[in-house]
């Protein structure tokens, strides 16, 4: 199934630092402003996985989430993350609706937020080259 | 029998209160960050976050703070604190398989696709205390992987012993069909027996460890029929997916840190217990474990009974389910074993005056006449 622009967006959005949002954000507000639809707010994702005997899904335990929703030139923006972070939730769902509104300084956005993805993934790599390094060389004595 | 009120002791209780701040801040002792504790006290804030039944590092170092390092103190206010937020949505549920794995190992075969990782581990080290830690102060040095030449490696999604295992047909793994089947929640709705297999995983995954571990180990020992070889012991980060709430598209909002343990247990002689009705087949049956952060302990516990649990009905008094699931939790538990220190005056008076009744009875000279 074909992903949609927006949830590529939100992706993009969720790889980026906090300060790199909070920088991004206000770019955007200073562009267009914005209004505040839902303030963030803290809760909870009750989180489910697939068990491996009968494959059947149960709830695993509770995730601290923080979402909030804005406004910017008309169009809506939500924005979810992982933790108490009421500044990094509103500033997701700003560049979301600056995403949905097509705004420059989304343009200029999404160039930064996909630099610091591609950092990420890098770290990443790095981190599984790293954990290889512990993997175990059997040697039959 | 009924309930007398008594008043009294405010000020006693005010003064006792001020006494514990006062001693869990010793004057001229820095502050314990709580960033300290996220940091450096994993072991802990991953167990307090399993038990509490809440993911965030944060909250749970806090409350490793506040109750001075004791942890089912601390899951009991993380317990707490839940009840005040409100319940967003419930995840789209994640598949193992999605896992970016930090530690990978098997004990039922040496040569598994993908290999052993692993990890950090402290398995193989002595447990001497390490007195250069008492030196320490500071900050330790910056750790710069590129200095050290590291390479980039992609993660390739691996093929689980129980994959192989099944390929040969030694495991079957039934109902597949239940994928859709919406689940129990046991924080809404408590547990009822017999439990849904969803609300006895829920209630093992939010399990005390250190009863979870005391369970699995006297089936171990004999006390019970379980004793399996894992199949696979996994650490890694597991992707939160939830719904979009404009196009309903699947977007993840972060990772989680689990454990996971995939349990392989032979019958009791030998003959390999066969798994699902119509399966003539004889065949090793499985348990599975997975608990929120890094908990060895935990989840192989989990696993172990997990299988105790489809096996026992009824086989001995400890492998009951309403025994098991009953008293691992450790805010029930702690609450009830504790609840001994309130006071007890009127239910132990009236135990006494029996006792006196007795005694006036039961004079020597009157019995004896």
């Amino acid at each position: 199934m074909a992903v949609s622009e927006r949830a590529k967006r939100y992706e993009l959005i969720a790889s980026g630092s906090d300060a790199t949002l909070r920088r991004l954000a206000e770019r955007v507000a200073s562009e267009a402003g914005f209004e505040v639809v839902r303030s963030p707010e803290v809760g909870m994702v009750m989180m489910r996985a697939v068990e491996q005997v009968e494959g059947i899904p149960f709830n695993l335990g509770e995730v601290l989430v923080t979402q909030a929703e804005v406004k910017v030139a008309g169009r809506l923006g939500w924005f979810m993350t992982m933790g108490r972070n009421l500044q990094r939730a509103l500033d997701g769902a700003i560049l979301d609706a600056a995403g949905e509104a097509t705004l420059e300084s989304w343009k200029e956005a999404e160039r930064i937020l996909a630099e610091e993805k591609e950092a990420r993934d890098r770290d990443r790599r790095r981190e599984w080259g790293r954990l290889l390094r512990t993997k175990v060389d059997f040697e039959v004595v | 029998m009924g309930y007398v009120s008594f008043r009294g002791g405010e000020q006693a209780i005010r003064e006792a209160e001020r006494l514990s701040r006062e001693s869990r801040l010793p004057e001229n002792s820095p502050f314990l960050e709580v960033t300290q504790v996220e940091e450096q006290l994993g072991a802990a804030v991953d167990q307090v976050m399993g038990e509490g039944g809440l993911y965030d590092r944060q909250l749970a170092a806090l409350a490793v703070k506040q109750a001075e390092g004791d942890l089912m103190e601390a899951a009991f206010l993380v317990r707490a604190y839940r009840t005040t937020l409100p319940r967003i949505c419930y995840s789209i549920p994640s598949h193992t398989r999605e896992m970016f794995v930090l530690r990978r190992i098997s004990s039922a075969f040496r040569e598994v696709p993908g290999g052993q990782i692993l990890g950090a581990s402290r398995d193989f080290s002595l447990r001497l205390l390490d007195f250069k830690l008492m030196a320490e102060k500071g900050a330790p040095p910056i750790q710069n992987g590129r200095d050290r030449g590291e390479r980039e490696e992609e993660q390739e999604p691996m093929t689980t012993v129980l994959d192989l295992l099944e390929a040969e047909g030694a495991v079957r793994r039934t109902g597949r069909r239940g994928q859709d089947q919406e689940p129990d929640d046991i924080t809404t709705q408590g547990l009822r027996f017999p439990a849904s297999r969803s609300a006895r995983l829920q209630a093992l995954a939010r399990g005390e460890t250190g009863a979870m571990t005391a369970l699995a180990y006297a089936s171990l020992r004999g006390y019970g029929s379980v004793h399996p070889t894992l199949a696979e012991l996994r650490v890694g980060y597991l992707p939160l997916k939830v719904r979009h709430p404009v196009t309903g598209e699947t977007v993840t909002v972060g990772e989680v840190m689990v454990t996971e343990c995939h349990a392989v247990c032979a019958g009791p002689v030998g003959a390999e217990v066969s798994q699902g009705e119509g399966d003539s087949m004889p065949r090793f049956s499985l348990g599975f474990g997975l608990v929120f952060g890094r908990n060895e302990r935990k989840a192989i516990s989990m696993a172990v009974l997990d299988r105790v649990l489809e096996e026992a009905k009824g086989r001995s008094s400890w492998e009951n389910e309403e025994f098991i699931l009953y008293h691992l939790d450790g805010v029930d538990s702690m609450g009830f074993v504790e609840h001994l220190k309130l006071p007890h005056y009127v239910t132990f008076l009236s135990a006494m005056d029996r006792w006196r009744s007795l005694m006036r009875k039961e004079v020597p000279g009157d019995v004896r006449s």
